[in-house]
């Protein structure tokens, strides 16, 4: 059987990391979690996983500058990143596809566009 | 699912509390000190919790959140001036928001309307100017509905019952598990032991015993550390406070914070609130005098309210020192006259006629006060602190201001205790209360609540704990007497049957059926399985003194 695969969860709201964790617990994956945009990057790095889900607002290093670092490292310059977004952040996604997402979902997700959107990137 | 999504709330609740505390004090100081990093971290909090909001299925407060987000942006890019006005309409909304998630507010305050605020918030934004300053109080009903977008703003949401949450290092956590682990393995080597008899020697039972007792207190006080937590958060939120108390009374108060890094119980922070609530209004309101009076004194006008921790042997001790008028002993007298607490001739020292003013219905103030004539008094902050097992005490000087010091343990649910017995009970007393213990003398061994024990010359007060709690039965063949310390080296004895040394209990509160029962403040479970009562010497003590026996009077 082949190994379970990874999805990296990074928010730094500890509410959005526990609703997503219990969004997709019951999924065939295995979940890590980072809560600032430097722990993002080191994680995946480190740990190579299979789909990326990510809030754009963060301390530090926001969503978009995780994704173009991770876009120029390459081991992780392929991975699907699907970011999070919030109500009234159309100008989020524009720039969110410029730094090399390929997917996003808006706030307050729904659980079920959320796994359809993730299985659509890892299959079912 | 359901218990997952009452964790999630509990989280969500937990953040949204943290978020806005945070808001609240970068909106204290947003007119004067606001550099664009500042304005980074509010956006960050307000974007977070409109998020959120709508996560958790709380589309008024993620509106408002969203209005307030504009707001911040236009400040920090300066296309909307930073004045006061629009500093205050921005903690209303702080105020707002907590209503509308449901998070109780600190310092409570005339009806926040959410529509009403959401308007302001929305016309601030649009002029770039600040905002008529309609008090929210006069708009109280104001939900007309006007704009329907302010008007979907005030959906209720019924205030749920105060979460109790703890943040914990995971280095922390880790190490528990650590510790889990290895107390695991050394019950299972004991269990082994155990099990082949005439095997191991006693003494070797007892070192593998003792080995794994070593482990269960590493782990205890691994436990009890994460329960603390720095008392700072129980006294930032009166930056609002006084500058709320400021706005009221037209006094001028600055506040000065100092050992916000000392650490206690995270329960001893969140019961000290009310208490220290009181205190702080107690200080603007009848303390601190108006400015032109201050200046006519040749005080600063400014007045200076002080809160300070520090650590002291064993607790921790709280300051609330205002500069004010200080007590007046004389205006106290009058009033413990007119109240028959002093005979019409009798004089007391000032030290003691300040303690009249932790009588219940003892004001001075000619009168009661808005803000702090609220029916509460400073006998129920002196209940309370001695519900925790502190203590309260004051210190005033006429005209250059007045100070109380809460003295508290440091964590409320374990104690190094002393048991007695009496009868077929088993009781707890304090260890850092107990002084010494005697032997009862014979003539003294008779029926009667208290009495007055000749201890090396001194009279001792002494309470017979069997008579007090009306225990049937013969007395024990000797009594002995604990003696404890109180107030200022004052002290005094409690008779009981049995000294049983000591040792560490884990307090628990009382059913809310006991809570009231005067003289014991928990309960707790001994090695053997009973339960014992802790007994709240300070009460015991107070009854005893106020109503002395005949011979007591000394």
């Amino acid at each position: 059987m082949s190994a379970q695969k990874k999805i990296l969860l990074v928010d730094d709201s500890p509410t959005v990391l526990l609703m997503e964790r219990l969004l997709l617990q019951d999924g065939p994956y295995a979940l890590l979690s980072a809560t600032s945009g430097q722990e993002a990057v080191d994680t995946a790095l480190a740990e190579r996983p299979d789909l990326i889900l990510m809030d754009v607002v963060m301390p530090g290093m926001d969503g978009f500058e995780v994704c173009r670092r991770l876009r120029a490292e390459a081991p992780t310059s392929t991975t699907p990143i699907i970011l999070v977004t919030t109500r009234g952040g159309s100008e989020h996604v524009e720039r969110g596809y410029e730094s090399g997402c390929n997917d996003y979902v808006t706030k307050p997700f729904d659980g079920n566009e959320l796994r359809a959107k993730i299985e659509s990137f890892l299959g079912p | 699912m359901r218990p997952d999504l009452e964790m999630v709330r509990a989280v969500f609740r937990a953040e949204a509390t943290e978020l806005l505390a945070g808001m609240e004090q970068t909106f204290l100081s947003i007119e004067t000190s606001a550099g664009s990093e500042v304005f980074e971290r509010l956006f960050r909090s307000i974007h977070t919790l409109k998020g959120n909001a709508l996560l958790m299925g709380f589309p008024a407060a993620s509106e408002l959140a969203h209005t307030v987000e504009d707001l911040i942006e236009k400040l920090s890019a300066r296309a909307v001036p930073r004045t006061a006005a629009l500093a205050t309409l921005l903690l209303q909304a702080v105020d707002a928001l907590r209503l509308l998630i449901g998070i109780p507010n600190v310092n409570e305050r005339a009806g926040v309307d959410p529509g009403e605020i959401q308007r302001r918030l929305v016309a601030a934004a649009r002029a770039g100017g600040p905002p008529e300053a309609a008090s929210p109080a006069s708009s109280a009903p104001a939900v007309e509905g006007e704009a329907p977008a302010a008007e979907r703003l005030t959906e209720a949401v019924p205030a749920p019952a105060r979460e109790r949450t703890l943040r914990v290092g995971l280095d922390r956590l880790d190490r528990m598990l650590d510790l889990t682990g290895e107390i695991a393995i050394a019950r299972g080597r004991l269990t082994t032991m155990l099990e082949q008899p005439g095997r191991y020697s006693p003494q070797e039972l007892l070192a593998a015993h003792r080995e794994s007792d070593r482990l269960y207190q590493d782990l205890q006080e691994l436990v009890m550390k994460a329960r603390l937590v720095p008392i700072g958060s129980a006294f930032q939120p009166f930056a609002r406070t006084l500058r709320d108390l400021s706005t009221a009374t037209g006094k001028l108060v600055r506040l000065e914070l100092s050992g916000e890094e000392v650490e206690v119980d995270t329960a001893v922070v969140e019961l000290i609130r009310d208490p220290l609530t009181h205190l702080v209004r107690n200080a603007v309101d009848h303390g601190i005098e108006p400015p032109q009076v201050r200046k006519a004194r040749g005080k600063n006008p400014m007045g200076t309210l002080r809160l300070h921790a520090r650590h002291e042997a064993g607790g921790i001790l709280v300051e609330v020192s205002d500069d004010g008028a200080g007590l007046d002993p004389g205006r106290i007298r009058d009033r413990a006259r007119a109240m028959g607490l002093l005979g019409p001739t009798e004089e007391r020292p000032d030290d003691e006629l300040y303690q009249f003013i932790f009588t219940p219905g003892f004001s001075t103030a000619e009168r009661l006060t808005e803000l702090s004539g609220r029916g509460i008094g400073l006998d129920v902050v002196r209940s309370n602190i001695e519900a925790l097992r502190g203590a309260i005490s004051i210190d005033t000087q006429a005209g250059r201001g007045t100070t109380l010091t809460l003295r508290l343990p440091l964590t409320l649910s374990i104690i190094e205790g002393f048991l007695v017995g009496v009868g077929e009970e088993t009781y707890v007393l304090p260890l850092e209360s107990v002084i010494e213990c005697v032997d009862l003398p014979p003539t003294e061994r008779q029926p009667g609540r208290s009495g007055v024990l000749n201890l090396r010359g001194q009279p001792l007060p002494f309470l017979r704990l069997r008579d007090h709690f009306a225990m049937e039965g013969p007395p024990a063949e000797r009594e002995s007497v604990v003696i404890v310390g109180y107030g200022q080296g004052h002290q005094a004895g409690f008779a009981v049957d049995a000294l049983l040394g000591q040792t560490q209990t884990v307090i628990k509160p009382l059913g809310r059926l006991f809570q009231h029962l005067p003289g014991v403040s928990g309960s707790a479970i001994l090695g053997n399985g009973r339960v014992a009562l802790v007994l709240d010497v300070s009460t015991l003590l107070r009854k005893l003194l106020v109503a002395p026996g005949p011979t007591a009077a000394a």
